[in-house]
């Protein structure tokens, strides 16, 4: 490991330097009394991913670009993406309410739409999963479904309890190894071990 | 953080670098059979040989968050498997919901063309941010898998229940698809949803199974044992509990 790490320092010095020392500084701080340290380092995060999300909706838009200059896929998605972007950041500039309009009257009726569609997916998927996939722990979901949605709807009353305790205790459960996940994963990084930068 | 926490990590830091060092000195890796890691590995030699592309979709957290972690699991997928596909024509695709992550995945797979010396060839819409809300970034994803010649698609990293929309288009194009989420909604969902659903910690165990370097199986090993330690602790504070109530 510590040549991998020798190997990264000569390759990145620099972002592998700051990955790692940013790492271990803002762990210190939760053992040193060093908060304004920290406040000042998350600060500087908040800034970086403001400009991040910028980053981010840029890529949207020139992808959706290079999809219609490549006339590849469908252009129609791409055309509706960068009228859309192109509508919604001029209105911004506007005096009223009139991306609060656009937000109130087009985003939310889409996504609404979209969980309607997702109901749909769900169901079906939930009446498929036996057919693709027949074992003990997809007989234990589709039965757990099932009886969950016939105790919600009230017709049994308070007859099964006992799956919500089940059901907790096992969310638990998979919650704490996702915990562990979490923890190594972390530890990974300010290791050096895993670099998700500069290749 | 107390001091309890740091010791927690501390013994966690610890053992990994133990398993690391023994990992060093033995042969094989010692792991339980999760054959959704298998199958991907069949999945990734088949796109190679037939000239089709593998889309990674690392969700949508910040990195700054507990939920980012996931994330970087996705990254240490994308980084291996970017490495393996680049060896046929078609390189891998990878999508995100976050600004940050976009930039991470597009440095990922830049990083991959440039160990293999084609620095030319690196395109930067092959990291792409599909959309920066729960549905949007969903909906930005299913045509990438409808219309980008698409044969195996990767979900690792923190989705709700938008996940669904992601799978059926998987579905709908016949692919297979292994994912993993970070939260029980998600999990639940790509459950019932995908072909081959990853479960609690088996998130995390990725890199250990696609060859991402053996501090992956170290880290394994290392949950391993917290995992149980934990477990004995829980045990003995039941009993304890229980027999207080007897005496």
């Amino acid at each position: 490991m510590l040549k991998n790490l020798i190997s990264h320092f000569k390759h990145s010095p620099i972002s592998t330097f700051v990955a790692i020392a940013s790492g271990v500084i803002v762990l210190a701080t939760y053992i040193l009394p060093l908060e304004s340290l920290r406040s000042l380092i998350l600060s500087w995060v908040v800034i970086a991913s403001a400009a991040a999300l910028l980053v981010g909706a840029v890529n949207l838009l020139s992808v959706h670009i290079n999809k219609l200059s490549t006339t590849t896929g469908n252009s129609l998605y791409s055309s509706s993406l960068i009228i859309s972007m192109i509508l919604t950041f001029t209105v911004a500039f506007l005096p009223g309410n009139v991306d609060q309009w656009i937000f109130r009257y087009v985003q939310i009726p889409v996504e609404s739409s979209l969980m309607a569609v997702l109901a749909v997916t769900l169901t079906y998927a939930a009446a498929r999963l036996l057919g693709r996939r027949t074992d003990i722990y997809s007989i234990i979901f589709v039965a757990s479904l099932i009886l969950t949605l016939i105790s919600s709807g009230g017709f049994i009353g308070g007859g099964f309890t006992w799956l919500k305790t089940m059901a907790g205790a096992g969310g638990r459960g998979i919650i704490i190894g996702v915990g562990l996940g979490t923890v190594t994963t972390g530890l990974r990084v300010l290791l050096g071990s895993d670099r998700p930068y500069s290749g | 953080m107390n001091i309890g926490t740091l010791a927690f990590v501390a013994l966690f830091g610890g053992l990994m670098l133990g398993f690391y060092i023994m990992g060093q000195r033995q042969e094989g890796r010692n792991l339980r059979d999760i054959p959704a890691f298998y199958r991907l590995q069949g999945a990734i030699e088949l796109s190679v040989e037939d000239g089709s592309r593998i889309h990674i979709a690392i969700g949508r957290s910040d990195i700054t968050s507990p939920q980012g972690m996931a994330a970087m699991v996705g990254l240490s997928m994308l980084k291996r498997v970017s490495t393996v596909a680049l060896e046929s024509d078609q390189p891998p695709i990878a999508s995100a919901g976050n600004g940050g992550l976009v930039i991470l995945a597009q440095d990922t797979i830049r990083g991959a063309f440039n160990s293999l010396n084609l620095q030319g060839a690196y395109d930067h819409t092959l990291g792409r941010a599909t959309g920066l809300t729960p549905y949007s970034y969903a909906a930005g994803v299913m045509p990438i898998i409808l219309d980008e010649d698409i044969s195996a698609n990767i979900m690792v990293g923190s989705f709700g229940d938008e996940a669904a929309l992601i799978t059926s288009a998987g579905e709908r194009s016949q692919t297979f698809t292994l994912a993993g989420a970070d939260n029980i909604p998600g999990q639940a969902v790509l459950f019932a949803t995908a072909h081959e659903p990853l479960i609690g910690e088996e998130l995390f165990a990725g890199g250990a199974y696609i060859g991402a370097g053996l501090m992956h199986v170290a880290s394994l090993h290392a949950q391993d044992v917290v995992r149980w330690l934990i477990v004995v602790i829980l045990l003995a504070a039941g009993a304890f509990g229980l027999l207080q109530g007897f005496f």
